[in-house]
């Protein structure tokens, strides 16, 4: 092989362990991306589900009854004012102080919502502040987990109780 | 051709050769590598059957709840013997025969298939009522990692009305010899019509009732015997 040829091929095999490397350490990442680990976001989903079933077994002012009944004795009356109110009072008095102050709870029955009851800071406009350019700035951001329940109603329907959480985090 | 000029060709190769079978060995032969990265899994799944047993037994928990308390409605309206009997105990008879606990468990068992649930076991021991319904397990079987998660369905609630009273009359009628009428025995009973002697048992706490419509009232028993005719005793 005459040293013109030789350099060529010094160059080309250059070029191709470059490019052979660049190549798998591509492949490599993005291969590797796809096995990032998991959140847990489960864990969180099962601390909204104790707060969830903790408040349906809560007793409340009217009567006696718990949340859980209430929200059957509502469903069974179509009368929702005082479930609305007292859950209100209960996850403002029991969330203000956290970090984990946004919240909505609500009932369905096949899909058709009973009733919610919210914070007075609303997903809505915490998603939006997400969105906001300035919000890069404030270094917060809110993570949002749910659980759900069925409840027993009266005549045997299931009634399912929804909770949504969001929490901030620095 | 001489060794230099042949020698990074060859490492060019070598290298290629090599990843390519690394990547061949690490990420297309052995799929269950994707498997391993996912990182917590296991405990999801646990955590996930821990939360769907909490919230069964919630269910459970109510359900059952609603059905005792429409059994107790219905049972103390038929003054504890079958619909048909009018409220009218007949001792020993074959359908108005007081055997309370078996026939408040009957009306039991109906109210608890409304709610999809079979009733296993039933016991009553000072106005507590013992309900026990089947197991659920909960399960997961995977590589390396398998559980099985039995929950019991075990429940104890306070009685509505006072079974205990019921059965201490229950006890006086049927040691009241036959010569003798019911009101001679016990005295709290009240003559309506004829011959027929009916004894009310008050529950005196408003009670949350589900019949015909939720409100809060007080369950009453009330029961009738006849005078004369109270069924066949055995002494």
């Amino acid at each position: 092989m005459k040293k013109g040829q030789e350099e060529l091929m010094f160059v080309f095999s250059l070029i191709l362990i470059v490019l052979v490397l660049t190549l798998f350490f591509i492949v490599v990442s993005v291969v590797g991306n796809n096995r990032v680990e998991e959140k847990i976001t489960s864990m969180k989903s099962n601390e909204v589900n104790i707060d969830l079933l903790n408040y349906l077994k809560t007793k409340t002012s009217f009567n006696d009854l718990t949340f859980s009944e209430l929200i059957a004795y509502s469903y069974s009356k179509k009368d929702y004012n005082e479930i609305e109110k007292l859950t209100k009072k209960q996850f403002d008095k029991y969330y203000s102080q956290e970090t984990c102050n946004q919240w909505i709870l609500k009932a369905e029955v096949n899909n058709e919502e009973l009733f919610d009851s919210a914070s007075d800071f609303s997903l809505s406009s915490s998603i939006e502040n997400q969105r906001n350019p300035f919000s890069i700035f404030t270094k917060k951001k809110i993570n949002y987990a749910s659980s759900s329940a069925f409840i027993p109603g009266f005549n045997s329907e299931k009634i399912i109780a929804i909770l949504i959480l969001g929490c901030e985090n620095e | 051709m001489n060794k230099k000029g042949i020698f990074m060709p060859t490492l060019a190769i070598a290298i290629l050769f090599i990843l390519t079978y690394a990547f061949y060995v690490f990420v297309v032969k052995d799929p269950e590598l994707n498997y391993e990265a996912n990182i917590g899994q296991n405990v999801i799944e646990l955590v996930d059957s821990y939360k769907k047993s909490e919230n069964d037994l919630f269910y459970n928990e109510q359900a059952i709840k609603y059905s005792l308390i429409k059994a107790t409605e219905k049972f103390a309206n038929n003054g504890g013997v079958k619909e048909e009997c009018n409220k009218v105990w007949v001792l020993n008879s074959i359908n108005c025969s007081p055997n309370l606990e078996d026939n408040f468990e009957e009306i039991l068992k109906q109210e608890l298939t409304n709610y999809n649930l079979e009733l296993q076991e039933f016991s009553m021991n000072d106005n507590i009522i013992n309900i026990e319904l089947s197991d659920n397990t909960y399960s997961s079987k995977k590589r390396n990692f398998e559980f099985r998660y039995t929950v019991k369905h075990e429940f104890k609630y306070d009685s509505l009305i006072d079974f205990g009273k019921i059965n201490a009359l229950k006890n006086s009628i049927e040691s009241c010899p036959v010569d003798k009428r019911i009101n001679q025995c016990l005295l709290e009973g009240s003559l309506e019509g004829s011959n027929t002697i009916y004894f009310t048992i008050e529950n005196n706490k408003n009670t949350f009732t589900l019949s015909p419509l939720p409100e809060f009232k007080k369950i009453n028993f009330k029961f009738g015997i006849n005078n004369e005719n109270r069924g066949e005793v055995k002494f």
